[in-house]
């Protein structure tokens, strides 16, 4: 009995050594070069050594900093105007963009890059044109199981109306506008659709026509999408026009789900300069990079959204199973701003009363 | 016998209620002074603010004359045994007897041995003491309380939590053991018997004050109260009248034992039968003698007793006290 | 006899040993600053920028927020779920601890140490382990609970019912059977006895057990985030809302204010049944127990039915984890040695269980350093009533973290760690921090009873015997305390394993724990990927179990309890 419990005191101290010695190794930036701190959401990610070449290119390290999803990021940024959280900011939205201008927490820059080709995502003048560089595009769109649609035979839906008709009735699942920020871009699109006065009365259509709500997107996906990584039955989900790549067998060549391109909104993410940076320079320098060519190129695998730069190209099999919509719903990021709490609101209200 | 411990009018009080009051004492060197008192007397509290466990409100404890009022507990060289032994548990019965000589950095394993021995319990060294009997417990405790020979030993009721049968043979021990090592002990009970065998000078302690002090003797036949000789077992105090009546020669009043009355043949002294019950060795009556009143008395087991039988009676000076 | 002075002037008093005010002040100073700084101070900032506007207190915000339908029914829901699944607890608990704690069988010990585990299981787990078994075409599928309010009760029932288990058994455990057996003698039937003997004296442990589990389960988040779906909210989830999407800092600093009003009155409850407990006596386990017989089935079955459903989104979970691309193998944890598929994460999942390890070693050091202290000096008696008050009070005050929100408190962090001397915000100690907030209270819980249940005299005798104050703390109290102290280790190790909430909030990219790893395989699109979150909740539910099951062999019963 003692000995037992020597064992157990032996094993729990020596686990805390080594924890303990765990502490010195962490943190380990070297201090003598510089640093940028790039804050970003919680789904950023660039392979290995993409961020080496920036700091080879200009001596400076890149620490990233995760913040949470976009709407976290941007309040996090809000919160900390007076001490700022880091120096360039990667994952602002066009749904907060505005918020994050008007509240003044990012410089005036935008990456002298740009071109007119990528014309089609900047932000409008004082909604962030001049602040904010577009860096990758995923636009939410409903996704369709193809081999559910063909088994049971029925048509499958092309657009929004589509969807509140009987034969697709208890075949949809989105997640939820006010905790989802795919979900919030969904209702985006039915608000730009059918205007302020005509998307309550649809999202009650979609109700009546059994719309499944869920609490965040990965429920959405993994539980109650029927698609084959998933396990649920219903053929029809919101997600990323970019998500039917990643449907696709190794060695296949067939996708067996697709988006509805005419139900997109259009998602685009930005970086910028934070306001008040000490490294104002590198910060732009960074901006720049991350809109560079090699990093657009490694973005799709990275992140799994398209990349915006014209000169980029997308990795194979993408551009067969992945498509950008032409015509996605767009909304002006400053009408977002003004409305956005009402509306998420007012969905509530009706989609999960 | 020169002075060890001395107290002087100590005073303890809790939440404005006095615990021990004015309480003057004497102990000298190697005398065991025992302090009887009923429950809630504050026999403890004196004996923990001898220890210096409790704050004092007055007073003072002197140690061969310098005053120790102010030193820290562990520093007075003292030792204190309580009613459940409070043996540190998960240790050996000689690890809990070897503690205070390890805190004196002089460990010894002969001297455990010697206590060991000296309490009865040869060869226990290896125990734990979780396996022990109550008797052994305290034996051990004793044993831990005398291993560094403390200047005082201060027992708080240690015998209280044993059965009878032990309790009277462990009292007779514990004397033995304190003269033998000549240790200055003081030990409060409630237990009269067990104070009176154990003790040199018995205190008798009643409502956080002292009210006598003496020699066993002294004070089982000279109560200095009514109030001490009723604790002491004497049931009933007879007035002036009554006193001079059983016995002429006394001044102040008579306290009577059950068994100062007892009934007889043959005798002068007559009483009337009130009530009657069986004891141990033959009955405990309350009778009513003819010139005293209501008392109490014995009968041996050969006189059948009713209410309203006329017995004799003879009287038993032993059994009888003269109060002041 | 008498004295041959009177002394009128007041007596020496005993002086402290040297050191022994610096220690007190050192040991309730060290837990206060701790908690000041990383709970109250936070926490303070933060409803402080949503109370004052513009260098002005505004309590309009009271009214105002508190008078939306909206909070009303969320006050109303929290409360409501909160009450409700403690009395469920308290209902299956009761049998359960008859059972395990006052009859003697085989493999005892291994089934009170398997119903602590839902209590150390993170949430992510557990969420996606109901998910799966509830959702149509789950095994339980055909209930059709998925998202209602029943889904959310048996999800908070399974974290909690281990509170009741083990508060209400470890007491009814200590209890002399001797007063029951007197009523059965005197003719009093067994319900009769049940009611009029046994409840009444096993009630401070129920009400202590049952105001904790209302605790946890009004500030419950992930389980009502996962389960709840989008109808149910509680007063935690909105808050979590306000803050994060819309930057509503008013609404959430009332709700905050709100939510604490409620911890700190069920806090208050909980003390007070705490204090009546220890006055009772306890005898030894072994005089109570006795073999199982034929009445005793009922609370069998109970025990029985619930332990099964304990297993099963376990068992679930398991299974799922099985099942690759190429039916049934361990695929999904040979994939752990990678980085999931297209790049899922910036590090293997091996390597994010060495950093929940390291992390989760740091938090249990710091929680243990900081409990121990403050439970050494909660349990020291002292005479004055003034000073009691002041250390349950300061006891009180540690439990506090186990209410408030966890977004309140990361939010907090930001407007605060940024200053020297405490410019922490980016500093990877803030992670081991915040879990050992979490944790403090839990490691407390585990050691304070059995010093406060150390017999003062005991101290004392070895202080009379030469022992200085220091020696006495380190030959009784930690002699005696040692063994709490282990398995209180062990368990704040496991909370801080599965710990999500603070964590996911301030984790770092590149150094991520596992259930952050967890989470975002879960979110992200590709097959695989669910397949690794799945096999790696196993595995971390495989650690935390581990864990328990080694701090068990102590047979530490304050651990868990309340």
């Amino acid at each position: 009995m003692q000995k037992r419990n020597t064992i157990v005191g032996l094993t729990l101290a020596s686990a805390l050594a080594l924890g303990l010695s765990g502490c010195g190794s962490s943190g380990s930036v070297s201090d003598d070069a510089q640093k940028l701190v790039l804050v970003t959401h919680d789904s950023f990610s660039l392979s290995e050594g993409v961020l080496a070449e920036f700091s080879k290119q200009t001596g400076y390290e890149v620490e990233v900093q995760a913040a949470g999803d976009g709407g976290e990021l941007v309040n996090k940024l809000v919160l900390t105007k007076d001490s700022p959280l880091g120096d360039v900011v990667f994952g602002i939205d066009n749904t907060f963009a505005s918020l994050a201008v008007n509240e003044g927490v990012l410089e005036d820059y935008a990456s002298k890059d740009l071109t007119a080709a990528e014309e089609q995502y900047l932000l409008p003048a004082g909604s962030g044109r001049e602040q904010l560089t577009p860096i990758d595009n995923g636009d939410v769109c409903i996704n369709v199981d193809h081999e559910w649609f063909a088994d049971a035979g029925i048509e499958e839906p092309v657009t929004l109306d589509d969807l509140v008709k009987p034969e697709y009735k208890d075949l949809l699942v989105a997640p939820a506008a006010n905790s989802s920020s795919p979900g919030l871009a969904f209702l985006l699109a039915t608000v730009a659709a059918y205007g302020d006065d005509g998307w309550k009365d649809y999202w009650q259509k979609l109700v009546d026509n059994g719309v499944k709500i869920d609490a965040g997107w990965s429920d959405a996906y993994y539980v109650d999408f029927s698609g084959p990584s998933s396990e649920g039955d219903r053929p029809l989900v919101v997600s990323y026009a970019s998500s039917p790549p990643f449907e696709v067998p190794e060695g296949s060549s067939v996708a067996p789900t697709g988006a509805l391109l005419d139900t997109c909104f259009r998602q685009t993410e930005y970086a910028g300069v934070i306001a008040g940076t000490e490294h104002p320079e590198a910060a732009q320098k960074l901006v720049d990079f991350l809109f560079s060519v090699d990093v657009q190129n490694d973005i799709p695998e990275s992140m799994y959204v398209f990349p915006v730069n014209a000169l980029a190209t997308l990795p194979e099999g993408w551009s067969d199973y992945a498509e950008i919509a032409e015509n996605p719903y767009v909304i002006e990021p400053a009408e977002i701003d003004a409305n956005r709490k009402q509306w998420i609101s007012e969905w509530a209200a009706i989609a999960t009363p | 016998m020169d002075t060890a411990l001395r107290i002087d009018d100590l005073g303890v009080s809790f939440d404005g209620v006095a615990a021990v009051d004015g309480v003057s004492l004497e102990v000298g060197t190697g005398e065991v002074l025992g302090i009887l008192g009923p429950s809630g007397s504050g026999k403890s509290t004196l004996l923990r603010a001898i220890a210096g466990l409790e704050r004092l409100d007055s007073g003072r404890v002197s140690w061969h004359g310098a005053d120790i009022t102010a030193l820290a507990v562990h520093k007075r060289g003292f030792a204190l045994m309580f009613q459940d032994g409070q043996l540190f548990p998960h240790r050996s019965v000689a690890q809990n007897i070897s503690y205070a000589l390890r805190l004196a950095r002089t460990p010894s394993a002969e001297r455990v041995a010697e206590l060991l021995d000296l309490v009865g319990l040869p060869g226990f060294g290896d125990r734990r003491v979780t396996e022990l009997s109550g008797g052994e417990q305290q034996r051990v405790a004793l044993a831990r309380s005398l291993a560094a020979r403390p200047r005082l030993l201060l027992l708080d009721e240690p015998l209280s939590a044993l059965d009878r049968e032990l309790r009277e043979r462990l009292a007779g021990d514990l004397r033995r053991i304190l003269v033998d090592t000549g240790t200055t002990a003081v030990f409060v009970t409630h237990d009269q018997d067990e104070a009176f065998a154990v003790s040199d000078r018995v205190a008798v302690m009643m409502g956080a004050r002292l009210q006598q002090v003496g020699t066993p003797s002294e004070v089982w036949r000279h109560p200095a109260s009514e109030q001490v000789a009723r604790f002491l077992g004497y049931t009933t105090v007879l007035d002036a009248a009554s006193s001079r009546a059983v016995d002429p020669r006394v001044v102040g009043r008579v306290a009577l034992r059950p068994s100062a009355v007892r009934v007889a043949d043959g005798t002068p002294l007559t009483a009337t039968v009130v009530h009657s019950t069986h004891s141990v060795d033959g009955w405990r009556v309350r009778l009513r003698v003819d010139s005293l009143g209501e008392v109490d008395a014995v009968a041996g087991p050969q006189h059948p007793l009713a209410p309203g039988d006329r017995v004799a009676v003879r009287y038993d000076r032993a059994a009888m006290a003269e109060l002041p | 006899m008498g004295g041959d002075r009177h002394t009128v002037t007041v007596p020496a008093r005993v002086r402290p040993a040297p050191g022994t005010i610096l220690a007190i002040v050192l040991g309730a100073g060290l837990p206060l600053a701790f908690v000041g700084v990383f709970f109250a101070w936070p926490v303070g900032a933060m409803v402080g920028r949503g109370l004052f506007e513009n260098g002005a207190l505004d309590l309009g915000g009271f009214g105002e927020v508190l008078g939306r339908p909206r909070t009303l029914r969320l006050i109303g829901l929290t409360i409501g779920q909160a009450a409700l699944a403690s009395v469920i607890c308290v209902l299956l608990g009761l049998p359960i601890a008859h059972v395990l704690y006052r009859l003697r069988f085989r493999g005892q010990r291994m089934l009170r140490a398997l119903v602590v585990l839902p209590f150390v299981l993170p949430t992510v787990v557990v969420g996606v382990a109901f998910r799966t078994l509830l959702r149509e075409g789950g095994l339980l599928g055909p209930l059709e609970l998925d998202g209602t309010f029943a889904a959310i009760m048996l999800a908070l029932v399974f974290f909690n019912i281990a509170v009741v288990v083990r508060t209400v058994g470890s007491t009814w455990e200590g209890l002399d059977s001797r007063q029951e057996e007197a009523a059965r003698v005197l003719g009093a039937s067994p319900q009769r006895v049940w009611w009029t003997v046994t409840v009444p004296r096993l009630a401070p442990a129920i009400v202590s057990a049952a105001s904790i589990v209302f605790l946890f389960c009004s500030t419950a988040f992930g389980v009502v985030l996962v389960l709840g779906g989008t109808r149910f909210g509680t007063i935690e989830t909105e808050i979590y809302l306000l803050t994060t999407q819309f930057l509503d800092l008013r609404g959430a600093s009332v709700l905050s204010i709100t939510q604490l009003v409620v911890v700190v009155g069920v806090l208050l409850v909980a003390a007070r049944a705490r204090g009546r407990r220890t006055a009772q006596r306890r005898v030894a386990a072994a005089q109570s127990s006795r073999r199982p017989r034929r009445g005793d089935a009922p609370a069998i079955l109970v025990t029985l039915l619930v332990a099964a459903f304990l297993a099963l989104p376990i068992v679930a979970l398991v299974a799922r984890s099985l099942r690759t691309a190429d039916g049934w193998g361990i695929g999904n944890y040979l994939a752990l040695g990678g980085t999931g598929s297209r790049n899922a994460l910036v590090v293997p999942v091996w390597v994010a269980l060495g950093n929940s390890l390291a992390i989760a070693v740091q938090a249990t050091a710091i929680a243990l350093v900081i409990g121990l202290v403050a439970s050494l000096v909660i349990s020291r008696r002292p005479r004055s009533p003034g000073l009691r008050r002041a250390l349950t009070g300061f006891d009180g005050a540690l439990m506090l973290p186990l209410g408030v929100s966890a977004v309140t408190v990361g939010f907090g962090f930001l407007i605060t760690l940024n200053q020297p001397p405490f410019d922490l915000r980016s500093s990877p100690i803030l992670i081991p921090i915040a879990q050992a907030l979490v944790a403090l209270p839990l490691v407390v819980r585990t050691i304070l009873p059995v010093l406060t249940g150390i017999d003062s005299r005991m101290r004392e005798s070895a202080a009379v015997l030469g022992s200085p104050p220091w020696r006495v703390l380190r030959d009784v109290d930690l002699s005696i305390g040692w063994r709490p102290v282990l398995a209180a280790s062990g368990f704040a190790f496991a909370v801080a394993l599965g710990e999500f909430g603070a964590t996911s909030f301030l984790s770092r990219p590149d150094r991520p724990t596992l259930p952050v790893v967890i989470f975002r395989l879960i979110g992200l699109p590709g097959g695989d990927n669910l397949g690794m979150a799945l096999a790696a909740s196993v595995v971390l539910a495989a650690v935390t179990v581990g864990v328990i099951a080694l701090v068990e062999r102590l047979r530490v019963g304050t651990m868990g309890a309340f």
